[in-house]
């Protein structure tokens, strides 16, 4: 594969607490992320754990504390019209005059872009079912983010950067943004980045997910890879036993017991006899081993689980 | 239209699900040998779902020998090769072993276990919707 398209090293930035004050509070602590051409990649992450900052930083909205950012080896800092013309951008709250038509909002923006494909605009607008008569002021939330999409993609950029695209939009207008975004992908072969906790559009689009935690990346992998490595495993053992987690593997998570039943996570899954062979280890002997798949959602909630839990016992030690 | 029906479930890679929904499409005789595959872009459109998948989908089907893609021309079903004797053993086996390991788990006879292979044998090209 060529360079990556984005492309941060050990990122830093801090927030000031509250207006009034100088003391400062770590968003970013030190993220690395590639994301290579021709992929889509999701970064997730619970609220607060740096998602948009991460967004602004890449788009120059912001500065950077220290570390690298670069988009197509461009510094961020340094992005002029001419590289921000083959980045298409869409945030959650989209900023869109209100008093002006969808048309001359359109007609307003076009002449910024050399690139904008007038005929591909019309398209859209079609496509995604907006009346270009219609005023913003008018339009409902999901419209609104139709709108935003098409000014983003008319101009075919390279690179589509989407913060939190699906929120608070109902599932025909999901479905009618997915197709959007995906006459792109399917025509250029253009390269998103987003940050989503919409399960389903995630697992659909994406190729490769990295999720944020606390301001570091705490995963960094191919969905194919997440998926088969995560299981959720359901062993009924021949008599109750007593759940001493130190004797436990570290790659089992999500741990619940009642009597002789104990369900848990395996987050290093490979096959049914690696797993059966750890039970025997700890165990000695299982009389019924059941394996079920897991869903992104209960992946993410697992590992989100496991952070907390983690927090708790080091604070209690602390 | 899609010659074929994929159902998404959790857990399951969707190149897998898209597999799995043309090879049962064959089986039920909604795709021929001979047929015209639908390309990438349309499945990805149709399927709401990354192109890339879709890539993985026939890669994986044409691997398999289901698929066969002629540069220029588009991707087309081929023609089943003929099943060597034993080999349908060596195919199945491990479902069978599968499918025989929970009927027994579950307390299912034999019997039973044939009759609702019969019943599913024959719904399978009623399900197809």
């Amino acid at each position: 594969m060529s360079e990556p398209i984005i492309k941060c090293e050990n990122l830093r930035r801090r927030y000031r607490r509250h207006a009034l004050t100088l003391r400062t509070k770590p968003v970013l602590e030190g993220v690395d992320l590639e994301v290579l051409e021709g992929e889509c990649y999701t970064l997730m992450g619970s609220n607060g754990a740096g998602k948009s900052t991460l967004i602004k930083l890449l788009m120059n909205l912001i500065k950077p504390g220290s570390g690298y950012a670069a988009i197509d080896g461009t510094p961020c800092s340094k992005l002029s019209r001419l590289d921000l013309q083959k980045i298409g951008f869409v945030s959650e709250s989209q900023e869109i005059p209100e008093a002006v038509t969808i048309r001359y909002w359109l007609d307003y923006l076009a002449p910024f872009y050399p690139t904008w494909d007038r005929d591909f605009e019309k398209q859209l607008l079609k496509d995604l079912d907006l009346d270009p008569r219609q005023r913003v002021r008018s339009l409902s939330r999901g419209m609104r983010m139709k709108l935003a999409l098409i000014a983003a993609i008319a101009y075919r950029p390279r690179l589509l950067i989407l913060d939190e695209p699906f929120s608070g939009l109902d599932a025909l207008v999901r479905d009618e943004f997915i197709s959007g975004l995906l006459e792109v992908t399917n025509a250029e072969g253009w390269t998103m980045f987003m940050a989503s906790h919409d399960f389903d559009e995630v697992e659909r689009l994406t190729d490769r997910l990295g999720m944020l935690h606390e301001g570091r990346m705490i995963l960094n992998e191919s969905v194919d890879d997440l998926r088969s490595r995560y299981t959720r495993v359901h062993v009924s053992l021949p008599e109750s036993f007593c759940l001493d987690r130190d004797k436990l593997p570290s790659h089992w998570g999500d741990l619940q017991s009642e009597g002789s039943e104990l369900y848990f996570v395996d987050s290093a899954f490979e096959n049914r006899e690696k797993t059966e062979a750890d039970i025997n280890r700890v165990f000695e002997s299982c009389k019924r081993l059941d394996l079920m798949p897991i869903s992104l959602r209960d992946t993410f909630v697992s590992i989100a689980r496991e952070m907390k839990t983690a927090k708790t016992q080091t604070g209690i030690m602390s | 239209m899609l010659p074929f029906y994929v159902n998404f479930r959790p857990g399951v890679a969707p190149y897998e699900e898209i597999v799995f929904g043309v090879k049962k499409a064959l089986a039920t005789g909604r795709l021929h040998a001979g047929d015209r595959f639908p390309s990438v872009r349309s499945m990805s459109r149709e399927l709401k779902l990354n192109p890339n998948t879709c890539q993985r989908a026939i890669s994986e089907l044409t691997d398999e020998g289901i698929l066969e893609v002629r540069t220029g021309v588009g991707t087309f079903v081929c023609e089943r090769p003929e099943l060597q004797s034993g080999s349908a053993a060596r195919l199945l086996g491990e479902q069978i072993d599968i499918l025989i390991v929970e009927a027994r788990q579950l307390g299912v006879p034999a019997e039973e276990l044939k009759q609702l292979i019969d019943q599913a044998w024959e719904g399978l090209d009623d399900s197809q919707s």
